[in-house]
């Protein structure tokens, strides 16, 4: 787990929220929506990953 | 990575969180989680380092102790991170619950150091 997967995640987060604000103030809201849920989903995707990476961690440091 | 980048990034990432939770709550609660997750990270590696420290230069007795001091304290860093993210996104109920399950999962690990402290009282006693 390093410093590239938070600025990747902080990108994306940024951009979604640009993007939101520029579609719903031009009047597509449902496009707003769409780019946020998508946003959404590539986030959690990264974060399962990470996760299960962080329990393994956990377990093999503390011996639960 | 050492401790002085580690607060910078956070705090970058915490910036970054607020300013998208205005816009986008989900998507800042996320991110919010992602930063934790980074952090609790380091902190599992950096404790893992100590504890080996620990384990080679304290004496035989007591280092028969050490798991169980461990495992409580993972038990207790991972259900108090979980119940932290969850009140940081409004969900108080669901952080009580998770610090719940951790006071008991920490009861449990500990079960055979209270028998074997009560067998020695009641040795004691009777």
């Amino acid at each position: 787990m390093d410093i590239s997967l938070i600025i990747k995640v902080a990108g994306v987060g940024l951009l979604v929220a640009v993007a939101y604000v520029v579609l719903s103030k031009t009047g597509r809201d449902e496009m707003a929506m769409l780019v946020s849920l998508c946003g959404i989903i590539t986030v959690l995707l990264l974060i399962v990953d990470k996760f299960a990476e962080l329990f393994t961690a956990i377990k093999t440091a503390f011996g639960i | 990575m050492d401790v002085l980048s580690i607060a910078f990034v956070a705090v970058l990432m915490t910036a970054a969180a607020v300013f998208v939770k205005r816009i986008e709550p989900a998507m800042g609660f996320l991110m919010t989680l992602l930063c934790s997750l980074c952090l609790l990270f380091f902190a599992v590696n950096t404790v893992a380092e100590i504890s080996e420290t620990v384990r080679s230069s304290i004496p035989e007795p007591v280092s028969g102790y050490l798991p169980y001091i461990l495992k409580t304290l993972g038990i207790a860093i991972a259900s108090e991170t979980a119940a932290r993210v969850s009140r940081d996104a409004g969900e108080s109920a669901v952080a009580s619950g998770i610090e719940l399950i951790g006071k008991l999962g920490i009861l449990t690990v500990c079960m055979p150091l209270i028998k074997h402290i009560l067998d020695t009282a009641i040795s004691y006693i009777g």
